[in-house]
């Protein structure tokens, strides 16, 4: 794959040449300094822009234009890394060569309609669409529970330090009640002003005639700097570990959810050691937990930790039953402490390399996934892939001992269904 | 070995019988790292009534069993692990039952040729005994636990479960907890030794590989083991009635906005259609009636009928399709009105027919582009239709707007079940 970047002043593009695949993607990434009244706005924003623009005023007519360019796949969401808020845009379409011709010049002048020529008249949003728009965030704010593995989180989250943007929601209904079709104009053109732009496009492309392509399609043209560190850093880890409970009426698994503060790690540590770490604990399929928790003692489904490299947090999750907790914490806990102590041999360490190499190999595969994974390398300035495959194979047994020092259990949090009564469905 | 070239994209489909009975499907491609393997067995949760091997007479056995199957099947006599094999060799190792059948599959970007010989092995060599069966009952009960607690997995079976009198498509995959705890490792055994025969499963690899390799890594280990000639299995046959067991249920569930299903159980016997293009006919539609470029979707988020999108699914009996529409509304009894008032009056416009038809085009050159979506598509076309279609886009080009309007006439909606999931405080 052969790469161009390219400062634009007002944003970044990136450019990947490669025929891998039949398909051109472009993906469009807005950053902030997060602000948790913001958050509710961007998300509205992203929804909203999806759903209809000037010359395309309903979902219907959008929709259709759609189909009509052979359905290329239009994406949006908003997430936060850190102390970011992130708002990314994407296209993923197949080459004209296996369609018809004409269509690549369509389908991105279409995503730019999308993106900047929304419904606007006298300074606001279409109600119309913006209502509906209102209607399903309020719909989807209220539901939170209908997810109990990620609701299970957030509230694990909010109880391990509810003032820091780590434990931030999707959005909150107060704040969405405050939004209409004005503010969140001035809002949207507020993101084309201030927000960090990076631009990537990857496919069977031409360099040149695709950076024009791109300069046409974006009218941005302020020129802005943040400072604003990425990570978010604990101060010090508590000394005690914070315990909640919560109940759900009618719940009938309990969820256990456990938060650890990380502290002080260096760049390769984060980079490197970390993901080693997290796989050989709790990784995919053959981790330290799922071996305790599920195999040999029966109290689960699913087990598995994850890490927000941009939070510093390490998240342990497992649905058990609630008369189970106290023994799963134990195994949890035993678990941990084998990391500590440096009980992990040598095949484990190597099962996690041999992990992760494959899970980048298999991202090289997917082209929406290899352009997230390009984005994310701009985000977090992680290495490219071949020198993360390479990389990898530098840590050692020593490394990971040394970074259990640096994870600590602050929180651990359990979601339960009081006396749980069964259901059936026969 | 035969090969056939794939039309539009040029890629080949190697294909070969073994003479144990056991078919290989090839599908390579060069330019990717990964390979994606599926072993199939035609065993799926429907199946479940049978003469078993050695027998004369049919049985019944507990529901729920050929998914417990499927998880003991990653116990091994000789103490290793299969997922431990996987993760020594960086490769994903993971298996899923349905309806209609258990798959076992890797996904890895080396070691290929032990991972498929063991993919083959451990397939192929159960063992059970009666203390790792109980151990797994925990693990399946936590499993059904997580199933119900969430409302859309539980609305979907629900209504599957009402739709249907007597067709066993009715109960859920992985069975209610009573039934597991009835499965003893005898019942195991005889559903393994009944169905896990090389003449009743398929092989599909996918990805980068070269054919002639594999089909000789495959031969040399099948030759090495020994099976018996086979008849096909008897598999009770269940009369089904064109009508529901249920047709309206509301439920109370822990949830925010209530959720519906409407399930059309629609009679196959007077449809003579190519099964394949009547589905493509039938997706047509269904999304120009309930998608995002419906008439109806309009309306309904005009009149603030529906939140989000409405989704559609599938499930395939011997006789019926049972397809259900599911929604979030705050406003239940019109919604599944203004449905019930959509299915009276279908008309599909030109330029809706063509506009979907493109759609078709697209989505199968975007399968054609995934190694792991090429891998599901084959097996699913050849659980569902027998045999996987090499020249899908010529079938999609060849969709007539005429036929569309001959099935409309011979399908029959008038057998429905509804469920309703609404909010337990009120």
């Amino acid at each position: 794959m052969e790469y161009q970047q390219h400062d634009e002043q007002a944003y970044n593009i990136h450019l990947f040449k490669t025929d891998k695949f039949k398909t051109i993607t472009v993906m469009i990434t807005f950053k902030r300094k997060i602000l948790k009244e913001e958050i509710t706005k961007r998300s509205f924003i992203n929804q909203l822009l999806l759903l209809s623009s000037k010359n395309f005023p309903s979902e219907r007519l959008l929709c259709k234009e759609m189909e009509r360019l052979y359905g290329p796949i239009i994406g949006a969401n908003e997430r936060r890394v850190g102390n970011y808020a992130i708002t990314t845009f994407y296209i993923q379409m197949i080459d004209e060569q296996y369609t018809e011709p004409g269509m690549n010049e369509k389908s991105l002048n279409f995503f730019k309609e999308i993106l900047f020529n929304p419904d606007v008249s006298g300074g606001a949003f279409n109600k119309k669409v913006f209502n509906i728009v209102k209607r399903d965030i309020r719909a989807r704010l209220r539901s939170v529970k209908d997810n109990l593995r990620s609701y299970s989180t957030i509230r694990m989250l909010e109880h391990l330090d509810k003032d820091s943007p780590l434990s931030y929601r999707r959005g909150y209904l107060e704040d969405l009640e405050h939004i209409n079709e004005k503010n969140l104009y001035e809002y949207y053109k507020s993101m084309l002003n201030s927000d960090l732009v990076d631009v990537f496009v990857m496919g069977n492309i031409d360099f040149h005639d695709m950076r024009k392509s791109v300069n046409e399609m974006i009218p941005i043209n302020t020129i802005k700097k943040h400072k604003k560190s990425l990570f978010i850093d604990h101060k010090t880890a508590n000394k005690h570990i914070n315990k909640a409970s919560e109940e759900i009426e009618g719940l009938s698994q309990s969820k256990l959810v456990i938060g650890c503060k990380i502290v002080g790690l260096n760049d390769f540590e984060r980079k490197y050691v970390l993901p080693i770490y997290s796989d050989i604990l709790g990784g995919p399929s053959y981790s330290k937990l799922f071996q305790s928790v599920r195999e040999k003692n029966s109290l689960a489904y699913y087990i598995y930790s994850n890490y927000r490299r941009g939070d510093n947090l390490l998240i342990v999750s497992s649905g058990i039953n609630k008369e189970s907790y106290d023994l799963a914490v134990k195994l949890i806990k035993e678990q941990f402490d084998n990391m500590s102590k440096g009980i992990i041999d040598d095949d484990e360490l190597n099962r996690a390399k041999e992990d992760i190499i494959s899970i980048i190999k298999s991202v090289e595969d997917k082209p929406l996934r290899l352009i997230s994974d390009l984005a994310s390398q701009t985000i977090f300035d992680l290495d490219d892939t071949e020198k993360r495959k390479k990389e990898i194979l530098n840590v050692t047994i020593e490394d990971v001992k040394s970074i259990s020092k640096k994870i600590k259990i602050d929180t651990i949090y359990l979601l339960h269904g009081g006396d749980a009564v069964e259901r059936d469905n026969n | 070995m035969k090969e056939i070239t794939i039309n539009k994209t040029n890629d080949v489909l190697y294909f070969d019988t073994l003479e144990n009975g056991l078919q290989v499907f090839m599908f390579p491609k060069q330019n990717v790292n990964t390979v994606h393997a599926s072993f199939n067995v035609k065993y799926g949760a429907m199946h479940n009534e049978f003469v078993a091997v050695g027998e004369s007479k049919s049985n019944k056995f507990p529901n729920g069993i050929a998914h417990f199957l499927e998880h003991k099947m990653f116990e091994q006599e000789d103490g290793i692990d299969p997922m431990l094999f996987y993760a020594q060799n960086g490769a994903d190792v993971n298996a899923y039952t349905s309806e209609y059948n258990t798959s076992y599959y890797f996904i890895s970007s080396s070691h290929l040729k032990e991972n498929l010989e063991y993919l083959l092995d451990f397939v192929q060599t159960p063992y059970f005994t009666d203390e790792n069966v109980e151990k797994e009952k925990g693990i399946i009960e936590e499993e059904i636990k997580m199933y119900h607690d969430d409302p859309y997995s539980y609305l979907e079976e629900r209504v599957r479960y009402n739709g249907f009198k007597k067709h066993p498509v009715k109960y859920s995959v992985a069975g209610e907890v009573k039934d597991i705890k009835a499965i003893t490792k005898e019942d195991l055994y005889k559903c393994y030794n009944t169905f896990y025969h090389p003449s009743n499963m398929f092989l599909v690899v996918t990805g980068n590989f070269d054919p002639e390799e594999i089909i000789g890594i495959v031969k040399e280990n099948q030759e090495k083991k020994k099976f018996d000639k086979r008849d096909k299995v008897t598999i009770k046959k269940v009369k089904e009635s064109d009508d529901v067991h249920k047709e309206y249920e509301e439920i109370k569930m822990n949830v925010e906005v209530p959720k519906i299903s409407y399930g059309i159980k629609i009679p196959l016997k007077n449809i003579k259609i190519d099964p394949k293009k009547r589905d493509i006919y039938l997706s047509i539609i269904f999304n120009s009636l309930f998608g995002s470029t419906s008439i109806f979707h309009e309306l309904a988020k005009e009149k603030e009928l529906l939140l989000s999108y409405a989704s559609i699914s599938t499930t395939y009996s011997d006789n019926h399709l049972f397809i259900t529409i599911n929604a979030d509304t705050e406003k239940v009894q019109e919604l599944l009105e203004m449905i019930k008032k959509t299915l009276q009056n279908i008309e599909i416009d030109d330029d809706e027919f063509e506009n979907k038809k493109k759609l078709f085009i697209s989505n199968n050159l975007y399968t054609l582009e995934d190694v792991d979506a090429i891998n599901s598509n084959i097996v699913n076309n050849l659980i569902i239709y027998g045999q996987y279609e090499t020249n899908y886009d010529k079938i999609i080009r060849n969709v007539t707007k005429k036929e569309i309007e001959d099935l409309i006439k011979q399908l029959n909606f008038d057998n429905v079940s509804i469920v309703v999931i609404n909010p337990l405080k009120k």
